[in-house]
């Protein structure tokens, strides 16, 4: 009784939290103005920057804040041309432009306004116009909706999913303490197991533990050879890093959930005979994984001082919050590992459509194309994939220079904390029948 | 639970679903599901049984096979866990249900001793410092570096045992793994086991050599068809044991 009660508190708290907060976001930029669903923000009142460069003159745009830009209106004179309107954007926080970035957007004309398609994150945009040309009265659409409603369904479901699980374990808490402080009695046993992993896992060949890094380094080369002449993806600081990036972390998902598939199954000897926490084996396996995440790295620095000789990149303050991105996926992948381990012991069919699930995964994770190519509806899609979170901050530390955005950094920290506590709600609840089915 | 008392196993029932086959894929069962055929038979290993044992205790555990001895110790031990009732042990406990129970036998003597320790929680360092005298007490030193697959069963008992006594653990559970060793072996089993004895270790005992349990424990305890059947001093239980036997 008292749990029923404890847990439709719970319910209603999560959805006034995921509604206020999507509610609250939404109407403070939206609401207002979107109602004809065109104009968002004015800038009428002198904050276009007008300045002339040689044979050509610029108006520039500042955003407050990095939004989703769906089309720029202004109205004025401007040349017949349309094919030589010129937009240079820049998403990032110190507004600097180059011809990388720029494009010419699609026009169209009515009642001497002028539509500009831009669809595109940005902080802000600069129109490249003849100095004959007269523009006023800029406005941008930001459309940020979708990406509203994406964070309105997680900012709701995740509460849910964390109060109910963690309303689970307040009701088991006498035995959930046991198992934890029997950590501290077996953390030998773990450091044993995970040692000796890392010891079979190179055993016989020449190169060892450099396969850690070799590996990466490899695959980068490959897809950077794919991805940059065959097919073109354009991305900001090169593909290289970008892919390199990706791919560590989602490699580290995919190795450890692959091997905790059958870690309880191979432990059987050891779980039929001796007591020892079960958890002990899915944990094994996330930290091995981890343990070769962090050598793998190795060869992130290694191309990072490349491209730093070669002046693509360069070293940022921001890269000194590398741990968080890399705790956050940590949690996760554990939470995954205990509902994976402790569901394929009574249906083994996991084992096997797992692979493909990866391999669905990883084309739902922006890891080899960034999201910024992609129609409005995938980014939002791709952005209930809690892996995009990870990479994305990761990304953003490593390579940009940037710290990540609030609302990011809460969904990527209320993913691991629910990933972890549905994952231990569900070993609970099946480890005292693994023993009959191993 | 009290200071005095070791092992305090209340009202234990262990029930095990017995499908009529195993269902161990997505398909099947949700076929059964549909069909109405998941159904189990139940069985009942242990049948509300009770047991306390006090500190220092060396406690015999008789009765024909299949009668639950076995089932009882797994769940003392923490392998199993209980229906209904509780099981509360105080201290560490040390397991020998079972030869080579927590070796891999792929990896080494040497090895194993490192990872058996560790399972039974204990670390690096004091397992060096007892590494010696297992090895010794267990008279494997000439297989040291050799993968014990390659061991026979009297070889794997010595070394189970040593680790699991060496170490000192303040309860020990014997299952039956003395009725392989040779008699040499066994006089030092039980030299061994008088020794923790001393030093205040509970002993669990599960024999089907009835004169051994005679000589090592002070209190029996009969199990029949998952019930304790009768509980008390080695002497008297061992003597209607014997005469229903027969």
């Amino acid at each position: 009784m008292k749990r029923k009660i404890l847990l439709f508190i719970c319910f209603i708290l999560s959805l006034s939290i995921g509604f206020g907060i999507g509610i609250v976001a939404f109407s403070t930029e939206n609401i207002k103005n979107s109602i004809d669903g065109l104009v968002d923000k004015d800038f009428s009142d002198g904050t276009i920057n007008t300045e002339q460069i040689g044979q050509l003159q610029y108006f520039t745009v500042s955003l407050d804040d990095e939004i989703y830009v769906k089309n720029l209106l202004f109205n004025g004179n401007i040349h017949d041309n349309l094919d030589s309107v010129r937009v240079y954007y820049t998403d990032n926080a110190n507004k600097e432009f180059n011809a990388q970035n720029s494009f010419f957007p699609k026009i169209i004309i009515k009642n001497d306004n002028y539509y500009l398609e831009i669809d595109k994150n940005v902080t802000a945009i600069r129109l490249e116009l003849l100095p004959s040309d007269t523009v006023e009265n800029i406005k941008v659409n930001p459309k940020i909706l979708n990406i509203h409603t994406v964070n309105t369904i997680l900012f709701t479901i995740l509460p849910l999913v964390i109060s109910f699980s963690a309303v689970s374990l307040i009701f088991d808490r006498e035995s959930l303490k046991k198992d934890i402080l029997a950590i501290k009695r077996y953390k030998y046993l773990l450091y044993e197991l995970v040692l000796k992993d890392i010891k079979t896992k190179y055993r016989r060949s020449v190169l060892g533990l450099l396969w850690s890094v070799l590996n990466p380094l490899l695959m980068m080369i490959v897809l950077t050879a794919v991805f940059s002449n065959i097919i073109r993806v354009e991305v900001e600081g090169g593909f290289a890093l970008f892919y390199l990036t990706g791919y560590l972390l989602f490699n580290f998902i995919s190795e450890s959930t692959n091997f905790s598939l059958n870690t309880i199954l191979q432990a059987a000897q050891l779980i039929k005979k001796v007591y020892i926490p079960k958890y002990i084996f899915p944990l094994q396996k996330c930290l091995f994984s981890f343990v070769n995440m962090i050598f793998s790295l190795t060869a992130f620095v290694i191309v990072f001082t490349i491209f730093m000789i070669w002046g693509n990149v360069s070293l940022n303050s921001s890269m000194l919050l590398f741990p968080i991105p890399l705790i956050l996926i940590f949690l996760f992948s554990l939470g995954c590992c205990f509902i994976l381990s402790s569901l394929v012991v009574f249906f083994r069919d996991i084992g096997h459509i797992w692979g493909i699930l990866l391999t669905v995964w990883m084309y739902a994770s922006p890891i080899i194309y960034p999201i910024s190519i992609l129609p409005d509806w995938l980014v939002s899609a791709i952005k209930l994939n809690p892996l995009y979170y990870y990479i994305d901050m990761f990304r953003n530390i490593m390579i940009y220079g940037r710290i990540p955005a609030f609302a990011d950094f809460i969904i990527a920290l209320l993913f691991s904390v629910a990933s972890v506590l549905v994952g231990t709600v569900i070993f609970r609840k099946c480890q005292d029948k693994f023993v009959m089915y191993i | 639970m009290d200071n005095n008392i070791a092992i305090e196993v209340k009202n234990v029932t262990m029930r095990f679903n017995m499908p009529h086959e195993k269902v161990d894929n997505i398909k099947e069962f949700f076929i059964k599901l549909l069909k109405g055929q998941l159904r189990f038979e139940e069985f009942v290993a242990l049948d509300n049984v009770s047991l306390t044992v006090k500190k220092g205790d060396v406690v015999g555990l008789i009765g024909l096979n299949g009668s639950g001895k076995s089932t009882l110790l797994k769940v003392i031990s923490g392998i199993l866990k209980p229906s209904s009732g509780t099981a509360e042990i105080s201290g560490t406990i040390s397991p020998l249900i079972e030869l080579g129970a927590g070796f891999d036998f792929e990896l080494t003597t040497k090895e194993n001793i490192f990872l058996n320790a560790a399972v039974l929680g204990f670390d690096r360092n004091f397992i060096t410092q007892k590494y010696d005298e297992i090895l010794d007490f267990a008279e494997l030193r000439d297989f040291e570096n050799v993968a014990i697959k390659n061991f026979s069963s009297g070889m794997i008992a010595r070394l189970g045992f040593s680790i699991a006594t060496l170490v000192k653990p303040d309860i020990l559970i014997v299952d039956e793994i003395l009725a392989v060793g040779d008699f040499i072996f066994q006089q030092k089993c039980e030299k061994r086991i008088s020794e923790l004895m001393m030093g205040g270790t509970t002993v669990l005992f599960v024999s089907h050599s009835i004169e051994q349990v005679e000589r090592i424990c002070k209190t029996v305890c009969w199990i029949e068809h998952g019930k304790v059947k009768m509980i008390g001093p080695a002497k008297e239980v061992t003597e209607i044991y014997k005469n229903t036997k027969a």
